[in-house]
């Protein structure tokens, strides 16, 4: 069994880079963008060799306070990788905008954005 | 790139440079202890450790740890146990934190520095993420 997870976007599942699901082994890593997105890489869906596929997540800006978001992102998507073993075999949602779905420790982020082959 | 053996956890490490405001990818990394591919030490008082590219490059994220003079083996034995850990409830291993408001800085305020304590207080700064 595999963990899978989808991210989506807000405004519907139906165009390139609108929402995807990656499998959780071919998750590369996490790092903040700007004081307010968080880039989380995964192995590029489109064929081997090529560029990973990057998801910018949005949130607020929290650099002057508790430190950037980053940690938190990570901290809720490596619960979400490593979870089970009930949780294999189905999707497991980090965010889904268009749906207001959002994983433990996700309910801070404001944005996805999705590119292929980054 | 497929790393993680199925229905095992993975350690997930994360590390955060020391005397910046965290705003960018060369401040801030969570990576799989499976993307690990080596270390070395570049001084008495500072190591090198080495993962597969955070954005997917062909070019490793090298860690720089910052030490007691002469540690650099405590360190790297340190990794290692790390690296290896059971993680039973998969949650994020923070491995070096140094992000905090150190007064040179203007960030962070609320939060303190964390390195990890198989450590031992050897590591007293992630001094670089490239």
């Amino acid at each position: 069994m595999e963990n899978y997870i989808y991210f989506s976007d807000g405004d519907g599942a139906d165009a390139t880079g609108d929402a995807g699901m990656w499998a959780a082994s071919n998750f590369i890593g996490v790092s903040p963008l700007s004081t307010t997105t968080t880039g989380v890489y995964f192995a590029g869906q489109t064929g081997v060799g090529d560029a990973p596929d990057l998801i910018t997540l949005t949130h607020a800006d929290e650099t002057t306070t508790t430190g950037h978001h980053v940690q938190t992102i990570a901290k809720a998507l490596a619960k979400l990788l490593n979870a089970g073993p009930h949780a294999g075999g189905s999707t497991l949602t980090a965010v889904d905008l268009t749906n207001s779905v959002k994983a433990e420790g996700l309910s801070g982020i404001t944005g996805v954005a999705i590119t292929i082959d980054s | 790139m497929a790393r993680q053996v199925n229905n095992k956890t993975e350690n997930y490490l994360y590390f955060a440079k020391t005397g910046v405001v965290v705003d960018a990818t060369t401040e801030a990394v969570m990576l799989p202890a499976s993307a690990y591919l080596g270390c070395n030490p570049t001084s008495a008082t500072n190591t090198n450790f080495m993962f597969e590219d955070v954005v997917g490059t062909a070019t490793a994220t090298v860690i720089s740890l910052t030490h007691g003079s002469g540690k650099n083996k405590e360190v790297i034995d340190a990794m290692v146990s790390i690296l290896n850990s059971y993680n039973g409830a998969g949650e994020l291993i923070v491995v070096a934190d140094g992000e905090a408001d150190t007064g040179s800085i203007t960030g962070a305020a609320n939060k303190s520095t964390v390195f990890h304590k198989a450590f031992n207080g050897n590591v007293t700064a992630c001094a670089a993420i490239a």
